[in-house]
This record gives structure tokens, sequence and C-alpha cells, in this order.
């Protein structure tokens, strides 16, 4: 099939270039949100954490061991373990008696014990609020001693963005709202990537994120008489833990606490759908404007292509040529060319989501993947493109085969 | 049955709140085998005139009857179809394809037509070498000279088997020689395939060497003088050109060169749109 404009070199060269450009931005864009979206489901899916129950608020939970065991009392309930999470607004800080510096700390209070249990022996991960900690040390008395009139162990572990940030060390001493504490680990954070200096670096490195034995943490911020938690973690036990049985005891228990929230482990799931659904618009809408840009210029080409061979068409037209082959010929043309511009843009794309994702990553200060260039990413990137491209280029075949013979014929370009 | 009757045909196009009467009132009937030739000044009506003949124009009124139907009555594609398979088109700028080989050119309208490929391959081929391009066949257009290009075009023309040829300004853009080149080449496939041909030209050389003449001006027929050709060939109307190259009004048939050589038609009959 003869093809209008694919003689003109450079310019077909400059169109596959756009649209590539287009597509590699495209992919690079939805491949970030990929990889958010997946990094944030796969934390949540791979989590042992099958329900939580929550009240309003951070510390809405009272009675949590009480709670706790109660919860865990059910046949096909494994382990239910309660967690507090402060936040700034508790005013928990830090003392760093070295350098006579405070901080400003959030804390997470668990019971060693029942996050082993939780996690297993080898994992040494703690999601907390789809937030994973990994231990590097471990708290030296796994138990909660002091819930049960016992003695504090005083021991913490600290992050290590924040411990190296501070030059603190395994064994010193820290003040936490006054009550001196021995740093008896180190934990990392998925939001920690080695040797880079990213906003969450920053932040992690001025505010000290520690965690606590569970009736420790209760006792510093005034909540140990109400025994607060800011929610409960249920786990299924093995021989009965599917989706289904997940889903049935968070309605059985939605019916008996309703005053409390209940969430499964695919309530979570859709929430964090939802959200990086919003954040994924967000990615969308860049790689839009440039699809936008490089249909546009394709549409561009495409109509100047046309005004162009005037004479041509009006000749094909003289001789004999139909309208619907000349309509059908421009839109090959712009097909084959969006067609090819979409392909060159993928080795790009993928490039350049590696290198956004690495550039990204190493700013914020991620340890996890942030790009996932999935076939799906490159399907629909390819379809919205080649769609759009076709899309744009019926206004040029139409043109070009509505024109009127004599005309075309008589023109002087 | 005449290949082509032209009745009143008048053709008026508008030019801001002015009209400008391209054709006004000719009429004209050619018939199958006719080598033919149209003159005129400038403006005349020469390209409407041809444009009508080549389905690509209808009159404003009048008829324009192609083997006896009424080329007002098609529609697009039935007027598509028609220059398809019974016309082709010689233009003066050739009009071939950049991207396309001369072959591929020459096959353009056979593949529109939906002929095999083999079948269209072997008749581009045979049309090639019937224009002495068999040679080129693989050269794009802008590797040839612009008398091959014209050759190339009128294969082109041929390609699926037209009972007429409309050449318009053929030779407008080649040197003298290959000027005498093409038109041999037309007369040619008029003498052996006894296809209808048609030329406007203003080459007076051209116009003489065709069996009639019809002279258009202001967009009526002037004149319509038909050769007799004798035994010594086409001999040319001398003494018609010299007058016609003191301007059109001169020529008349009856100004020609005398009953054996230059026949005038009987103007009630050809020429009525002038009236």
């Amino acid at each position: 099939m003869h093809h209008f404009g694919f003689h003109k070199f450079g310019r077909t060269l400059m169109t596959l270039v756009a649209v590539a450009i287009s597509a590699a931005m495209m992919l690079s864009m939805l491949s970030i949100a990929e990889g958010f979206r997946e990094q944030s489901m796969s934390t949540i899916q791979d989590s042992h954490r099958d329900i939580l129950v929550q009240a309003p608020g951070w510390t809405g939970l009272s009675d949590a061991h009480a709670l706790a065991e109660e919860l865990e009392s059910a046949p096909e309930v494994a382990f239910a373990s309660p967690v507090l999470v402060t936040d700034t607004n508790m005013m928990l800080t830090l003392t760093i008696h070295k350098t006579n510096t405070f901080k400003l700390a959030v804390g997470a209070g668990i019971i060693p014990s029942k996050e082993k249990e939780f996690e297993g022996e080898d994992r040494k991960t703690v999601i907390i609020n789809n937030f994973a900690i990994e231990y590097i040390d471990d708290f030296q008395e796994l138990e909660d001693p002091f819930a049960d009139g016992g003695i504090p162990t005083r021991e913490l572990m600290i992050n290590r963005i924040f411990a190296e940030a501070n030059d603190i060390q395994k064994g010193d001493m820290l003040g936490v709202n006054g009550v001196n504490f021995t740093v008896s680990g180190i934990f990392r954070t998925s939001f920690s990537q080695d040797g880079s200096s990213g906003v969450f670096e920053d932040i992690l490195a001025d505010t000290a994120f520690i965690g606590l034995h569970l009736s420790e943490l209760q006792d510093l911020v005034g909540l140990r008489e109400r025994d607060a938690a800011t929610f409960i973690a249920l786990t299924m036990d093995e021989s009965v833990r599917s989706s289904k049985t997940i889903e049935d005891h968070a309605n059985a228990l939605r019916e008996k606490y309703s005053y409390f929230y209940i969430s499964s482990k695919a309530d979570r799931l859709r929430d964090a759908e939802e959200r990086t659904s919003l954040a994924n618009v967000f990615y969308l809408a860049i790689g839009s404007v440039a699809v936008v840009i490089g249909i546009l210029f394709l549409a561009c080409i495409m109509i100047m292509s046309v005004y162009e061979r005037i004479n041509q068409i009006g000749m094909m037209r003289a001789i004999g040529i139909s309208r619907r082959t000349i309509f059908l010929q421009t839109l090959e043309e712009s097909t084959i060319l969006v067609s090819l511009g979409a392909l060159l843009g993928l080795p790009f794309g993928y490039f350049a989501s590696e290198f956004l994702g690495n550039f990204i990553g190493a700013n914020i200060g991620v340890s996890f993947d942030l790009t996932s260039f999935t076939p799906q990413i490159v399907v629909y990137t390819m379809l919205l493109i080649v769609g759009l491209g076709v899309l744009v280029s019926l206004y040029p075949a139409w043109k070009a085969c509505r024109m009127d013979i004599i005309k075309s014929l008589r023109h002087v370009g | 049955m005449s290949l082509i009757e032209l009745i009143g045909v008048k053709k008026l196009y508008s030019m801001g709140e002015s009209e400008v009467k391209a054709l006004n009132g000719v009429d004209l009937s050619i018939q199958q085998g006719e080598f033919l030739s149209i003159v005129g000044p400038s403006g005349s009506g020469k390209s409407t005139l041809l444009n009508m003949i080549g389905c690509i124009d209808t009159p404003t009124s009048g008829k324009v009857l192609l083997e006896g139907k009424d080329i007002s009555s098609l529609g697009d594609r039935e007027l598509t179809r028609t220059r398809l398979r019974k016309i082709g088109f010689v233009f003066q700028q050739f009009y071939l394809l950049p991207t396309l080989t001369t072959l591929e050119n020459v096959e353009l309208p056979m593949k529109e037509a939906r002929v095999p490929h083999a079948q269209r391959r072997a008749r581009a081929e045979e049309l090639l070498s019937h224009v002495s391009l068999s040679n080129r066949a693989g050269h794009y257009p802008n590797q040839l000279s612009g008398g091959e290009q014209q050759r190339v075009a009128i294969a082109r023309a041929l390609a699926n088997r037209p009972h007429l040829i409309l050449a318009d300004e053929p030779t407008g853009e080649v040197d003298s020689q290959t000027t005498d080149r093409i038109v041999s080449l037309l007369r040619d496939l008029h003498s052996e395939q006894g296809i209808t041909v048609i030329i406007v030209t203003h080459d007076l050389k051209i116009a003489d060497s065709t069996d009639r003449l019809v002279s258009l001006n202001d967009g009526r027929i002037e004149s319509d003088v038909s050769h007799v050709r004798t035994d010594r060939g086409p001999e040319p109307v001398q003494s018609l050109v010299e007058h016609h190259k003191d301007g059109p009004e001169m020529i008349t048939g009856k100004d020609g060169g005398g009953p054996d050589m230059v026949t005038g038609r009987d103007e009630n009959e050809t020429n009525r749109g002038q009236d």
C-alpha cells in the first residue's frame, strides 16, 4: 500500500520519536503508579495480620490485654496481639544524654513474643500500619512483664537512621519522657535506603521512631491504667486460614463488637487500592500530558502530510481510486506511525521507569522497588496511544478522501 | 451510439459575487476510436471540458453522456468506478507517486480494481515494455527523466484497458524530442488498439497531428475540424495551423486547407452550443 508521508524521512523520524517519548513517559508513570500499588498491596497481602480490631482514635481500645485474650480464645484464631502507636501530638520526648539534645519520638508498643508468634521466629519483620519494621536485633525480654505488675525492662529498639544520625549505639542510655531506657537493638524500616538521603531519611533522622514493650509505652504516655491500644491484630489458625474464613470471622466479630471497627485483609486491600488509585490519577495525568503532546504532533504531521499531497490525492481520485481507499490509506499510515512509535517507546519506557524509580527512591529514601513494569501496563499504553493516534487521524483521513478532485489537481503547493 | 456526447453543456463557477462561464453551451459528439485534440487559449474551457468528459466534474446544465449514460445521474462511487475502468488520465505533471517504483505506479489502478497480484504484475510489465521502460521497472520517479515519467503515466493510464485516454497537456513539461515520442506513443495506442485519445494542448504541432481538432474560445466551440488522412500519412493541415497562430478566433473548419484535407463539420450539428 502506498503511504503519502513516509518518504519524508526526517519528519517520519521526528513523529516516531515524539510518539515514542509519549509512550515512554506514559509507561514510566504507570510503572511507578503500579510499583506503589504493588508495594502497598503486597505489604498487606504478605502480612499475618488477618483482621484488625480498632476503635476511633489512636488509643481507642481499652483493656487491650484482656480483649486480646478474649479474641484469641476463639478456636479459629491463632494469635491476637495488641499494638499501641503514639504520634507526635502525644509529646513523647527523647533525651540523648551524650549530646544533651531533645527530639520528638513516635513509639510503637508491642508484645515481642506475640509479634514473634505472628511473624514467625525467622521473619523478624513486624508490620505496623502497613509499615514494615525489620529487626536487626531483638528485645531481650520477649514478654510484657510490666503489664502483670512485674519489673519494667526499660529496653527500647531504635530506628537505624535516627541512631546513625545521632550517634546512638546499642547499649546507650536514652531518656524517654524523663525515664531512662537502654538501647537494646536497632531496627530498620522499608523507608530507609542504604546510602540515600531522601526526605524520609531526613524525617526519620530528626524524629525518633522507637519500639517498646506495650505496657511500658502505655506507662510513659499515661495510658497504662486504661490499658489502651491502637488496634489488636488477629491471625487465623493455619488449619482454617483462608480468605473466606477470615471474612466470616470478621463478620462474626462485627456482630459481636459493633462498636469496634473490624477490618479484614480484603478490606485493607480495598482501602489500599482506593488510596493508590488516587495516586494513580496523578501519575496518569502526567503521562497523559505527554501522550496528548505526542498525539497532537502526530495529528499535525498527518494533516500537513495530507495537504502537501493534495496533487497526489487529486490524481488518485481522478484515476479512479475510491474515497474509501484514500481514507483507509491515510488511517493506515498514521496507525503504522503511531504503532512503531509506541513500540520504539517500550525500551525507552523501561529504562525511563527504572531511572525515575531509582531517582525518586533515592530522593525519598525507600528501599523497595518503586516501579513495576508489567505486561498489563505495556498493553494498556500501547492500546491507549494507538487508539488515540487512530482517533486523531480520522480528521486528516476524512479531509484527504473528501478533497475536491479538480481543486486538488490544480493546487499549487 | 457515440462514446461521448455533450449536449448543451454549461458550467458556471462562482467567483465571489460574479459568475464565470467556463463552458457556455457546448455540443460535442466523439465516436469510439477517435484521435482528437482540444485547443484554445487559457481560460477557454479546455480543461473544464476534459474534466466533464473524464467524469471528474459535472455540468451546471446540459448533459454529458458517456456510452449513452448521463454522468450527472451517477453518484461519486459510480463516477469513480467509471474513471477506474473506462478512462485513463495523463497529466501534464505526470503525478507519479514518489514512494512507489515505476512498476508499482503502473499497478496502482489495477490494485484498486482488485486485479490479482500475478496478473497485474504481468500486465504492468507488459505495459512498461510497450512504453520501452522495462529496464526502469524498479526505479523510483525521481530517478527518471520527464519523458520517462510521462511514459510511465501513459502506461498507468492504460492499466485497466480503458476505452478512453484523456491527456491534459501531456507534453507541457518535456522537451520537443520527447514530445514527438509521447505523441507518437499516443497515436500508436489509438491506431493499434483503437483507443479513443483526447489531448488538450497548446502545442499546435500536436494538435495538427491528431485526426480531429476542436477549438474552444470563451467556453464555446469555435471550430471542430476533422483531417482526412491520405496514404501520405498524417499530413499536417498547415493552413489551419497558420490560422491558429494568428489567434483562435481565426480558426474555422471552412478556412481549412481544402475539402480533401480538412472537413469542416456541420456547424449546426456540432456547435449548437455557440448559439
